[in-house]
């Protein structure tokens, strides 16, 4: 009897965790799906979320920042952990400089750092009164800091001291410069800049929040919506040609008891492949989209999916050949995933 | 002989002098042990049960060191998805946080508004929302932050409730 009462009990709550588990949509079923088992490589180093992940522009190396207040550099060749560098407070972004001996991080505190990798030392910290969530390099010359005061400030690679600003009139949540540096991006809306000039050319009606990707012949820019899906914009215009949803099916009390419901999620990070063939896309669905792009029109379904994170992706790269995706995330690990 | 008796006599003083110093050395001993646990097993128990507690800010984290629950006077900014925003206004009270360290709801006050809310939020929008101004309003909705929404309010001269649909309202008591 107790046997029988255990075996209920066990029966039961196998049907209430499968109740509560989100799953991605049936029509993604299609399409191929490599699990945790396939990802090439799995990089661990930390308890707290990754928050940003960068490859060097030689492709040598990948950072990772986190939540924990550090940042890791992996060399590629061996996947070794080479390099580890602290700050203060949690990191939201970092991005290599053009020669790639440089790394510029984003904290909690409201510090930009620029690090020398060589020497592991800090060149410059600028200190702001509130903090920016994202930054890049411009040329060789700036990195680009989307302000919480309203601002995108450029400062100066050599001393951190401000160069110039834009008038941004929102605190900026993400912030890319195309390949070729004729745009600016920053939300929220997303507007578009000369990066020059700072003259403002579109303020489109995308809203981001999440992630910002320019493809790299700059014919488009993928909006990551933090409310839901992706939207992509044409490029000068700053038009959307294009909505991609992404959607999980979860189970809900509806007007005639419990039922299954399909619900739209953020996207937290997007990403092109260097080719622009491929545009990868992640978020709190924990899988990783991968959808194919023809002529700037991205395919309506994802051609690929890769699973195994255990919590939000948050951050997307690809290597500079091309031949490795890396994916960070909140459950504190990178991923890397190889291209064939 | 003399000399003997003189001798013992005196070794004898001796050994009653120094079994005096040791006990009184016992005493003394004693004594301040005794201060001592006395003075600190207060401490510690103060320390074990403490009737006052003050401070800005009490974290409860996980495993990970996620952050799960925050009481603080005012309370950080919200975190999404890695991401810390800037919230509209300074709030003191009580955060709950999701595995991944997302904000997912909160009892608060407002610090320059002075109303009170209890939020519960799906992972980057507040859903449920109970609130009362400091005088005049009180409101309960449900949004799904697309356009659909629940609003039951008390103002001081009308109750209401609306059923929204994106711009479609389905229901409106009183019309």
């Amino acid at each position: 009897m107790k046997k029988q009462t255990n075996g209920l009990i066990l029966l039961l709550s196998l049907f209430l965790i499968a109740c509560h588990h989100e799953s991605e949509t049936p029509e993604s079923n299609s399409v191929l799906s490599f699990q945790d088992s396939l990802s090439y490589k799995i990089l661990k180093g930390r308890n707290r979320g990754i928050t940003n992940l960068v490859f060097s522009p030689s492709g040598d190396h990948i950072a990772a920042s986190g939540l924990d207040a550090k940042i890791q550099v992996w060399d590629i060749k061996d996947w070794k952990l080479i390099q580890e560098l602290n700050h203060e407070a949690e990191i939201y972004d970092l991005a290599y400089s053009q020669d790639g001996s440089t790394l510029a991080a984003t904290d909690g505190q409201g510090e930009i750092r620029l690090w020398n990798l060589k020497s592991g030392q800090v060149i410059w910290t600028h200190q702001l009164e509130e903090w920016a969530l994202c930054l890049e390099f411009f040329k060789n010359e700036s990195v680009v800091i989307g302000n919480q005061n309203g601002n995108i400030d450029f400062l100066s690679i050599v001393n951190g001291e401000i160069l110039r600003s834009i008038d941004h009139k929102s605190s900026a949540l993400n912030l890319a410069i195309s390949p070729k540096h004729n745009y600016l991006a920053a939300d929220i809306p997303v507007k578009l800049y000369d990066p020059e000039s700072g003259e403002l050319l579109k303020r489109t009606r995308a809203y981001s929040m999440c992630a910002l990707a320019f493809h790299p012949n700059e014919s488009i820019l993928v909006s990551g919506e933090g409310s839901e899906g992706t939207r992509v914009l044409s490029l000068p215009d700053g038009e959307i040609t294009q909505r991609l949803l992404m959607t999980a099916e979860t189970f809900a009390f509806g007007p005639y008891g419990r039922s299954k419901i399909k619900v739209k999620m953020p996207v937290r990070a997007v990403a092109f492949n260097p080719k622009g063939d491929l545009l990868a896309i992640s978020g709190p669905t924990k899988t990783i989209h991968i959808y194919s792009v023809v002529e700037n029109t991205i395919s309506q379904k994802p051609m690929m999916m890769y699973q195994g994170h255990q919590m939000t992706v948050t951050s997307l790269a690809f290597s500079p050949n091309g031949q490795f995706l890396a994916s960070g995330s909140l459950d504190g690990i990178v991923r890397i995933w190889k291209q064939n | 002989m003399n000399n003997y008796s003189d001798d013992i006599e005196r070794l004898r003083k001796n050994y009653k002098l120094i079994t005096r110093l040791v006990a009184l050395l016992f005493i003394l001993f004693f004594l301040i042990s005794w201060l001592i646990y006395n003075h600190f097993s207060i401490a510690l128990m103060d320390a074990q049960n403490p009737q006052v507690l003050t401070l800005n800010e009490l974290n409860i984290v996980d495993q990970n060191g996620t952050p799960r629950v925050t009481l603080a006077a005012p309370l950080p900014e919200p975190i999404m998805l890695g991401k810390r925003f800037k919230r509209g206004e300074a709030v003191s009270g009580i955060l709950i946080f999701d595995a991944e360290g997302n904000e997912r709801g909160g009892y608060v006050t407002g610090d320059i508004s002075r109303g009170a809310a209890l939020t519960l939020d799906e992972v980057n929008r507040a859903s449920v929302h109970i609130a009362s101004s400091a005088r005049g309003e009180m409101h309960f909705q449900l949004s799904n932050g697309q356009g659909q929404f629940i609003n039951l309010a008390i103002q001081p001269d009308e109750a209401f409730l609306r059923l929204q649909s994106g711009r479609d309202t389905l229901l409106l008591i009183p019309k």
